[in-house]
């Protein structure tokens, strides 16, 4: 399903969420530098890249994060995502899953989920009616549900963060779920395990974004196209060919074969 | 060992603008004489004990210096309390609602507090009549044989009970300047007996009391937790009260005997004219369990430090607060732990929050006797610095002198942080949901012993005031 | 007397004197502008009757070692100063014999880094009284770790001000005090300057009747965003009658910081002990294990230079030894 919409500036924009000449400062320092991207609904997109290519910070600009100064233009489901609210591109179906998620103490993630659940849809919903959700979400991925009366992030292990990361995934259904280094700290067995969770909870609409250093994850999980990001930019583009490219031959091998823009 | 800091000891001096400013010794209190003592004792019809126990406690009032360390009490004026020590009764003037500051009417609509409550936290009605409301709930209670009446009145009808705890071992009027002036002037408060083995099935407020005369300067609660009893006691609530006095030296004094719980719950807003300098303390013994929780909320000036002395093997104490300071106010508040016996155990969880030029101030003094052994202790203080014109500060003393304590003491202080509230907003909150989530799960730890009204009402004011800190 | 000092690279030894003849450097070791400097070491300064000085070039890579066995005097001072962009390693080490007042400098230029690890073996006889002024420029990294064994009482009253941006500083603290032994402790970490980071860590272990002081103080100013602080005490009690005295105070008037405290008291853990001697280790030298494993944690934490920590390691060793005699 693709949406026509024409924005303020007479483009069409026609993917589900749009970058066009994305970049993003951090005070004065230019992390992203000219990036461009379309995404349709259903795709499964992996960027890999060094340290300091600027994949998190690419995914964090998207979702809002006030570090960063962004210019250019990005377009979600037809609407100016720049121009939205962290919280209000969040209502309109754009999820980050982070990489070192914050503690929020003394909240439990059950009534955390459920504030975010009642933003996502729009409507509220009772405590008891949230609870059979989440309960049943919980199931389907295999988690006590005594995990959901746990403050948010609280002591959790790296795999308990990730864990979290997911099911707030998992109950908030969005059509763009963008996974800041998923796999960071897992060893295979556990990234195996939250692969198959991902593919399990998507739907077959939603779009994923999946910024990685290795090539590991596409074991699991069926990539339409990897991007390859180098200092600020996407220096090459392929499909899941192109990880095992880089896998087996290095960020070196990349880096010859595209010389500096 | 308690000796060794006095009953008034607290710690250390913070260096900083606040305590250089210290008054001479002599305050000045013209007004407040020994014939108005005399006056007010007379007036009450008191028994010749309590008479002559206000005289020896103002004249150590006289000789008592201010303290050298702590807020600025430069302006505190004595006098200014004269017209106010005389016991309400004839020629009580209670206010006029007009002249109750805007602000305090704007927290009470926001509140969404009701009408007559409004009035009476204002000071405006002349008594809160509880005659209807609580006479069965009192009933119940004193078939129990739980005594709990208004303090004049236990000092006229309960004078055992009364003259063996009153002012002696807990809180004598020598502990320091603000409690000998309330050993002459006291008026007022809740008297509190629990016999051994009676566990009260319900939380007792103020309002539960006959005629109650309303709050007053020098309150003095004296609750008795006989063995094996088990009693929860809550005073103030989160809604500013009005009031024209302009100090306030409450003394609280609370006696937990062998095998008792007892839990003292106290929310305290009062207006910003107020200097706050209660003291509060109990004494522990064996086996018993003793829990402060509070809300330190208002008053222009607070000095408060609750204090758990624990006597007995297996003592326990637990310190609770949230402490909040906006423009002008200073709250200096904290906890004192005295391990004087084995196997005791204690925990103090410490939440501030300061904008616009507040200052919150921890100090705490935790100190353990040599030859305790099996001793325990946890203190956690965070505090939230919304602004850089406001000051949070720490100053915990740990005086540890037994070799097998466990020990441990933490802090934070900084602000609320972006990543926290835009996680939360990536979620879908916004700015005002993500920021009062953020601030209810900082203070969750005290507001969830609070009772469910108590909690609620807790947790509105304090999202309220801290509504756009955060830039 | 001198101090006996081994110079490795780029640096020069001058005494106190010869220091005030040039106006930059007297300037520095005055320390005038510093509000705060401790009282120790104004009062050592003007009572001094000799100082060293060793100051390290720009750019330049120097190892120092000092050592002084006996005391020129009663009032001394011993100051570094580093200049811009350099990178040294300093190891001073004091075995006196009787009461001393000492001030000591530490100043570091704009970029400079330094790694100091000063080890206080005095003996028994020795009541000493340190006042520390410890100045960092811009983008300077200071690592300081001061270790105290042997003497019979230790006053030291430190400041290191961060008065200068993103200037880093981490402080250590050794301690072990046996019989009899005192140590006062004033650390001040004073935070003026947007961007400064600073890290403490304490760790004291008490035997006999010792008894232990630390204030630890850390302040933020208002003029210093961006500050990251934290400051660690622990103590482990050994005895009965040992007395452990720590307050760690926070004084923060910014809010774009991150700062907290720590600080916790432990007995030698009695499963800690078990385990040691269930695998055949006696008593004494569980405890000894403990004890050693307590400091030298602190120790390579501080990821000093080798040689400078293994001669501390050695010492405390030495001195652990003398509380837990091996049975």
């Amino acid at each position: 399903m693709r949406n026509l919409h024409v924005a303020l500036d007479g483009c069409v924009w026609m993917a589900l969420l749009e970058i066009k000449n994305l970049r993003a400062f951090a005070e004065d320092k230019e992390i992203v530098k000219g990036l461009s991207l379309a995404i349709n609904p259903g795709e499964v997109h992996v960027i890999m890249g060094q340290n300091g290519s600027g994949k998190s910070t690419l995914l964090n600009a998207l979702a809002g994060h006030p570090k960063y100064r962004v210019e250019g233009a990005a377009a979600f489901d037809g609407k100016d995502l720049l121009a939205m609210k962290p919280h209000e591109r969040a209502r309109a179906g754009l999820f980050l899953a982070f990489q070192h998620p914050n503690e929020v103490s003394g909240v439990t993630l059950s009534n955390f989920l459920r504030r975010a659940y009642v933003a996502r849809h729009g409507k509220e919903v009772s405590v008891a009616e949230f609870e059979k959700i989440l309960k049943g979400k919980m199931r389907d991925l295999g988690m006590e549900s005594s995990f959901a009366e746990r403050g948010v992030n609280e002591g959790f292990s790296g795999g308990e963060k990730k864990r979290s990361e997911i099911l707030q995934l998992a109950v908030l259904e969005p059509k763009v779920a963008m996974l800041d280094e998923l796999d960071s700290g897992l060893d295979v067995d556990a990234l195996g395990k939250i692969a198959e969770t991902l593919s399990s909870i998507r739907k077959p609409d939603t779009a994923v974004i999946i910024v990685t250093h290795y090539a590991r994850i596409l074991k699991n999980l069926k990539a339409d196209r990897v991007h390859v990001m180098r200092d600020g930019q996407i220096i090459a583009s392929g499909d899941g060919r192109l990880a095992l490219q880089l896998e087996e031959k290095g960020y070196s091998w990349i880096n010859a074969a595209a010389p500096a823009l | 060992m308690l000796k060794e800091y006095g009953r008034d000891a607290l710690l250390r001096d913070a260096p900083g603008s606040d305590s250089e400013l210290h008054v001479g010794y002599r305050a000045e209190h013209a007004g407040l004489t020994l014939e108005l003592v005399k006056e007010i004792s007379e007036v009450k019809e008191e028994p010749d004990w309590m008479r002559r126990h206000r005289i020896k406690s103002f004249e150590i009032f006289e000789k008592k210096p201010l303290p050298t360390w702590g807020p600025d009490l430069s302006h505190l004026d004595f006098s200014a309390i004269v017209g106010f020590v005389r016991p309400k009764g004839q020629g009580y003037k209670p206010n006029s609602w007009d002249e109750v500051p805007a602000e305090i009417k704007n927290t009470f609509e926001k509140l969404g507090i009701p009408e007559a409550e409004r009035k009476f936290l204002a000071g405006v009605g002349a008594q809160y009549d509880s005659e209807v409301l609580y006479k069965s709930l009192r009933s119940n209670i004193s078939d129990l044989g739980v005594i709990y009446t208004d303090m004049d009145s236990a000092v006229r009808e309960h004078p055992e009970l009364v003259k063996k705890y009153f002012m002696n071992r807990c809180v004598p009027a020598t502990d320091n300047k603000f409690a000998a002036l309330h050993g002459a002037f006291w008026s007022g408060g809740s008297f509190l007996y629990v016999p051994a083995g009676v566990k009260v099935p319900m939380p007792l407020q103020i309002y539960f009391m006959m005629n109650y005369p309303g709050f007053g300067q020098f309150e003095h609660t004296l609750i008795i937790a006989e063995e094996g009893s088990q009693v929860q006691y809550i005073e103030g609530c989160s809604a500013p009260h009005y009031t024209k006095d302009s100090m306030h030296a409450a003394v609280v004094e609370i006696f937990v005997q062998k095998g008792a719980r007892a839990r003292y719950t106290s929310i305290q807003n009062w207006s910003r004219n107020v200097y706050n300098l209660n003291t509060k303390r109990a004494i522990v013994q064996q086996d018993a369990v003793m829990e402060w929780v509070g809300g330190t909320l208002g008053s222009g000036v607070t000095m408060l430090y609750p204090c758990s002395i624990l006597v007995g093997r297996g003592a326990r104490a637990e310190h609770l607060n949230i402490a909040l300071a906006g423009e002008g106010q200073v709250k200096d508040t904290g906890a004192k732990v005295f391990h004087m016996a084995s196997n005791t155990s204690s925990k103090i969880v410490s939440k501030s929050i300061c904008k616009e030029g507040g200052v919150v101030r921890y100090r705490g003094l935790l100190s353990v006797g040599a030859h305790c052994t099996g001793v325990k202790s946890n203190v956690r203080c965070d505090s939230i610095i919304a602004d850089s014109k406001s000051k949070a500060e720490t100053v915990p003393v740990m005086d540890i002198r037994s070799k097998d304590a466990v020990i441990g003491h933490e802090a934070s202080v900084g602000r609320i942080s972006e990543e926290q509230l835009f996680y939360l907003m990536s979620r879908g909150m916004d700015a005002d949901e993500a920021l009062s989530l953020v601030v209810r799960g900082f203070i969750e730890p005290i507001v969830k012993e609070l009772p469910l009204e108590y909690a609620v009402e807790m947790n509105r004011l304090i999202e309220m005031e801290m509504e756009g800190s955060v830039g | 007397m001198k101090p006996e000092t081994t110079i490795e690279g780029n640096a020069r030894l001058l005494t106190y004197h010869e220091a005030l003849e040039d106006t930059a450097l007297g300037k520095i070791l005055s320390a005038e502008d510093v509000k705060n400097a401790p009282e120790g070491y104004r009062s050592a300064l003007a009572g001094m009757e000799e100082g060293t000085v060793i100051v390290v070039e720009p750019h330049a890579r120097a190892k120092i070692t000092v050592e002084r066995k006996s005391p020129p005097g009663r009032a001394f001072g011993t100051f570094f100063i580093f200049g811009e962009n350099s990178h040294s390693t300093v190891f001073y080490r004091t075995a006196l014999q009787e009461s001393t007042r000492e001030c000591r400098g530490i100043f570091l230029s704009k970029l400079a880094v330094a790694h100091c690890c000063f080890l206080q073996a005095d003996n028994e006889k020795a009541l000493s009284t340190v006042g520390l002024v410890a100045r960092l420029g811009e983008c300077s990294q200071l690592k300081f770790l001061n270790s105290n064994i042997g003497g019979n009482e230790k006053r030291d009253a430190f400041l290191f001000l961060q008065d200068r941006r993103a200037s880093r500083c981490e402080h250590f603290e050794a301690g072990l005090a046996r019989q009899g032994q005192k140590f006062f402790l004033d650390s001040d970490h004073l935070h003026t300057a947007p961007d400064t980071y600073s890290r403490s860590v304490f760790k004291y272990a008490t035997a006999g009747n010792s008894q232990v002081n630390v204030d630890g103080k850390v302040t933020i100013e208002q003029a210093a965003p961006g500050s990251d602080t934290h400051l660690l005490a622990k103590s482990l009690l050994l005895s009965e009658n040992s007395i452990s005295k720590v307050i760690p105070m926070l004084f923060v008037r910014n809010s774009d910081v991150a700062a907290g405290h720590g600080s916790s008291m432990t007995p030698l853990q009695d499963e800690e002990l078990f385990y040691l001697r269930s695998r055949g280790i006696g008593e004494s030298e569980s405890k000894l294990l403990v004890l050693q494993g307590f400091l030298r944690d602190l120790i390579s934490r501080s990821e000093m230079d080798a040689g400078a920590l293994g001669t501390l390691e050695a010492e405390l060793e030495k001195d652990a030894h003398s509380i837990f005699p091996r049975d």
